[in-house]
């Protein structure tokens, strides 16, 4: 159980954002899994079956909870990580990041799941499918429209943040001059 | 060629989103265990046995024969006479006559303090990170399983009963004991706690070094993988066979010689 308790904890977090309502739907889910081992398939994979129940259950709590999921970026992330590059490199790396988080954090729902699943939580295509419940085609289809809003979302933020930071610039240059 | 501006996206935008998994606000590892085994201690007492009734499938009855016979010896083991009714009604058996068998014996294996019983799917789960099969091919399927989780540690034991080649263990009931735990051993641990009258051989199972006790060995000591020192009791007073197997600990209890118990530890299969 322990080998599997952090991704079905993690796998729970990706869906309700919250890491006592993950622990908790975690929690059941393993519990749920014990009283279903009689329906698991001999010779099936076990790790996409757990997170199918863990899914489920993390879905009920959000539900419960009436709101959306909003992932977050650690302390260290947000002010940018890369000890040998300069301030200015660090904020941007920092700023891009919390951009794209952003991003994948206004993605729909059933598209924000397949992303989580595939980079976040390292699942094959074919593991997301069976934890999401649904055929692997839909998880490609998902896939390449979560991808294209995010490189245009992306773009349009980024663009934003460089004309503003572009513009604080000049005026830091005319008040040194 | 034009220059690609800095703000745009990269084109690898995958390799960005595994970055950004590295970097998000994950919680903590938490320890599930005590409140899953919480969960399932007040869930309503029904088991993996119970999703798994269909009358025409043969491990189904012998489940729920196994499980009904565990209940109805706890019972007679443990329930006095004034109240047998009162645990008939919390087991949701109002109305069942539950009386005193002198003739019931425990499940093979039940009084060598190895857990509770447990099906191969059970012990699976509960093991976590692979379970290493007996062999049935030389053994047959084992009469029971048993899990013991002890100190954060699960052991997984298989018990055969006597059989024309598995001679019983000294008035236990039992022909073999196989047992495997997360830890390493090696001869100084071992020899630590080793009485003067058992003997210690340095054999080889596979590719392994393992290690066979003669002469009534009680207990030996194993490093966990958290670096703690345990001590294990041995079940059987038996002659005793450890190894390392695919990051376990193995151990065979048996009143076999040396040669047939590490053929038998080389047929362990880590298919599970």
């Amino acid at each position: 159980m322990r080998r599997y308790q952090d991704l079905a904890v993690r796998t729970a977090w990706v869906v309700t954002g919250s890491a006592g309502e993950a622990e908790d739907a975690a929690q059941e889910a393993f519990v749920k899994a014990y009283l279903a081992l009689g329906r698991f398939r001999a010779g099936a994979p076990f790790r996409p079956w757990l997170l199918q129940i863990v899914v489920n259950e993390a879905r009920n709590r959000r539900k419960s909870a009436g709101r959306r999921a909003n992932l977050v970026l650690r302390a260290a992330a947000q002010r940018g990580n890369d000890s040998e590059a300069s301030p200015e490199a660090a904020t941007l790396a920092g700023e891009r990041q919390q951009a794209l988080l952003e991003a994948v954090n206004h993605l729909r729902e059933e598209e924000r799941l397949v992303v989580a699943c595939r980079y976040f939580l390292g699942l094959s295509e074919a593991e997301t499918a069976e934890t999401l419940r649904c055929p692997r085609g839909t998880v490609k289809s998902r896939l390449s429209r979560a991808l294209g809003r995010l490189r245009n979302e992306l773009s349009v933020t980024l663009d934003g943040r460089e004309q503003t930071l572009a513009g604080t610039s000049d005026l830091e240059q005319t008040a040194d001059g | 060629m034009a220059e690609r501006r800095p703000s745009q996206p990269p084109d690898d935008i995958e390799l960005v989103l595994r970055d950004l998994g590295r970097q998000l606000d994950w919680p903590a590892e938490p320890d599930l265990l005590p409140g899953v085994r919480e969960r399932l201690a007040s869930a309503p007492r029904r088991g993996p046995f119970v999703s798994r009734l269909r009358p025409s499938t043969k491990a189904v009855r012998l489940g729920w024969a196994t499980a009904a016979l565990v209940v109805i010896v706890a019972l007679v083991l443990s329930v006095s006479d004034s109240t047998r009714s009162t645990v008939a009604d919390r087991l949701g058996l109002p109305g069942v006559s539950i009386s005193a068998d002198p003739t019931a014996t425990l499940s093979p294996g039940g009084e060598l303090s190895i857990g509770e019983i447990a099906t191969l799917d059970d012990a699976a789960l509960r093991s976590g990170d692979g379970l290493i099969l007996p062999p049935e091919a030389v053994l047959g399927a084992p009469d029971a399983i048993y899990v013991l989780d002890q100190d954060g540690t699960v052991q997984v034991s298989y018990v055969y009963l006597p059989r024309p080649n598995l001679p019983e263990v000294g008035g236990t009931g039992v022909g073999l004991l196989i047992s495997q735990f997360d830890g390493s051993t090696n001869s100084s641990f071992i020899q630590k706690q080793l009485g003067p009258e058992t003997t210690i051989e340095l054999v080889e199972v596979g590719q392994q070094s393992g290690f066979w006790l003669t002469g009534g060995p009680h207990l030996f000591v194993y490093e966990r993988p958290d670096g703690a020192i345990r001590e294990e009791t041995i079940r059987l007073a038996a002659n005793v066979l450890l190894w390392e197997q695919d990051g376990k600990t193995l151990r065979i209890e048996t009143t076999l010689d040396r040669n047939a118990a590490i053929r038998i530890a080389e047929a362990m299969d880590a298919g599970r």
